[in-house]
């Protein structure tokens, strides 16, 4: 983020917004009510809609979201509108899955995701690769924060960048973990709550400081289409036949892998009644038009007003931007200030829920399930709290390490290959009481192999990580469906205990 | 069958959201941006108030 180092008081405002997220931690944790994983985890399920609005909005919505997003509007022109359908998707998918899911959870207790496997198809195989993938997909998407939160950090300091990434990282990092392992998820629905605010508060400052510092939306469009019939960038035309299936794959791809996200499926949980996740997913559909309309606009000004920013240098294209406003008035500056503030929140936000979810599942489905299943849940709380630290630690380095190596873009987009391996597990699973644990299990690990396979192999038909435009996992999506179909018709006989779930029905 | 025509409609809304029906100039300008991103953003709107109108359906207040 390339904006000028904020003064004495700016970093005041900084701080004080920084220590209070430790302070609602704390608050948190003297509201909790006992020591169980379901009050640390799920806030004793008892969120009501508002703050599971906004932690949905905030947890959705990240550090991506501002400068990955204003990056790839640099990028690739106009057609990126195709991130107000991907982020719309998210909401269709939930519908389809997560009110059954919520009945299921609170008649029988679950806590993560994989205890709603473990419950439906009792197959230790299913349950623990699909937690082991849950828990490096966010692993992944977590890395990408940490390396958001750097690049932020390296703009607002007047030391070395490299030092100034660090330090951003570090500090922030250990921020999100003292809230987190204070209150759980009561701490961080809490500060999502006040990162929520921020970030809407952050997306209408970004609006007036671009209408006030660059013109209108029309002179941008203008600017952009006369660039492209010069030049015939394609940066102003209607998608072609590639660019069309791009934009169905990342609806496909991200509307189903947000959707299975695990910190997603915990809020589902968290959720204090019925009525409260449906009105809280009802308004989400809307959050599109705002975070993404918002940030839409942004990218446009960039791409019409920033010049001369290509590769994983425009993802800085918001940056340049924030810098022309901050030094133009008092004003302007302040704004920045506040939008400093909504970007770190937007970031923390997202990856405070994400480290939460890998440490309940490391603690319960992997320590918990395998190593001491006589465990209480007490000390499977302390396991997940340590393991809080420890892989912060880890993530922190690899983040560091990690500085300038890719876009924000292409760190995201391998996690979705692997969350959406688990469609037929949750969505089918949830409908069909024909689906089978083993073929499933099969399914998913031939799925989850093959996308990593052609992400990463060397293949003639692979282009750009993508296979005629499809993002690997849909790719990899089809023999998976199929083997867990096939498999489970060809000996219907064997369905059993997870199938007599009340929630699970024949298609 | 609920489900199936749920889908239909959402696959319906794509196919129009998705503007590869657009002619290639691209260069007419509502609302300040190029009008085929309009009827993108249209698609999406519509998209949205039926997933919140079929939730309040199923599962009234």
């Amino acid at each position: 983020m390339e904006i000028l180092p904020l003064g004495p008081l700016a970093w005041t405002v900084v701080i004080a917004y920084l220590g209070s997220l430790i302070g609602v931690g704390y608050v948190a944790r003297r509201a909790r009510r006992d020591n169980t994983l379901a009050d640390f985890y799920l806030g004793g399920r008892g969120i009501g809609f508002a703050v599971l609005f906004l932690t949905l909005f905030a947890t959705t919505y990240s550090g991506n979201t501002f400068f990955a997003f204003t990056g790839s509007i640099y990028r690739q022109g106009f057609v990126f509108i195709y991130s107000l359908h991907f982020m719309l998707a998210i909401v269709v998918v939930y519908q389809f899955f997560a009110p059954a899911l919520k009945r299921l959870a609170d008649r029988r207790g679950y806590v993560t995701p994989v205890d709603y496997l473990r419950d439906r198809f009792d197959s230790r195989l299913l349950s623990v690769s699909c937690a082991l993938v849950m828990c490096v997909a966010l692993s992944n998407y977590l890395v990408a924060q940490l390396m958001a939160m750097g690049r932020a950090m390296e703009g607002l300091a007047t030391i070395d960048p490299a030092v100034a990434f660090a330090f951003g990282v570090i500090v922030l990092a250990l921020i999100m973990v003292i809230y987190g392992t204070l209150g759980g998820l009561r701490a961080v629905a809490w500060t999502d709550t006040i990162q929520g605010v921020l970030l809407l508060l952050g997306l209408a400052a970004l609006l007036v400081m671009l209408f006030r510092q660059f013109g209108s939306l029309e002179q941008a469009t203008r600017l952009i289409q006369a660039r492209d019939a010069a030049a015939g960038t394609g940066l102003a035309a209607p998608p072609n036949a590639a660019q069309a299936r791009e934009w169905l794959s990342y609806v496909l791809v991200v509307g189903f892998g947000a959707a299975l996200y695990p910190h997603a499926i915990q809020r589902v949980y968290a959720a204090r009644s019925m009525a409260v996740l449906n009105r809280s997913i009802a308004w989400m559909a809307f959050m599109p038009f705002v975070a993404i309309g918002f940030i839409f606009v942004a990218g446009t000004m960039g791409l019409a007003h920033v010049e001369g920013l290509s590769g994983p240098a425009a993802d800085q294209v918001l940056g340049r931007m924030m810098q022309e406003v901050q030094v133009a008035s008092r004003f302007g500056y302040w704004l920045v200030v506040l939008l400093i503030c909504a970007v770190l929140a937007a970031m923390m936000s997202t990856a405070d829920s994400a480290l939460l979810s890998i440490s309940s599942m490391v603690s319960k489905d992997i320590y918990g399930a395998i190593v001491r299943p006589d465990a209480t849940e007490g000390q499977l709380t302390r396991v997940g709290k340590l393991c809080s630290w420890i892989l912060l630690a880890l993530l922190v380095g690899l983040a560091i390490a990690l500085r300038e190596q890719a876009t924000l873009i292409q760190i995201i987009d391998r996690k979705f290959d692997l969350l959406v391996q688990m469609v037929p597990a949750f969505m089918l699973g949830m409908r069909w009481k024909g689906l089978r644990g083993g073929p499933t299990a099969a399914g998913f690990l031939v799925g989850v192999a093959l996308s990593l396979m052609l992400a990463f192999g060397d293949f003639p038909f692979v282009e750009g990580a993508r296979v005629a435009g499809f993002h690997p996992g849909l790719v990899a999506l089809i023999p998976n469906f199929a083997i867990a179909v096939g498999g489970s018709m060809l000996r219907p006989g064997q369905t059993r205990a997870g199938s007599t779930l009340p929630e699970t029905r024949n298609l | 069958m609920s489900v199936i025509v749920r889908i239909a409609v959402y696959c319906l809304l794509l196919a129009i959201g998705i503007p590869w029906y657009w002619p290639g100039d691209g260069g007419r300008i509502v609302l300040g941006l190029p009008a085929w991103v309009l009827a993108a953003v249209l698609a999406g709107l519509a998209a949205a108030l039926y997933t919140a109108w079929r939730i309040r359906r199923e599962h009234p207040p």
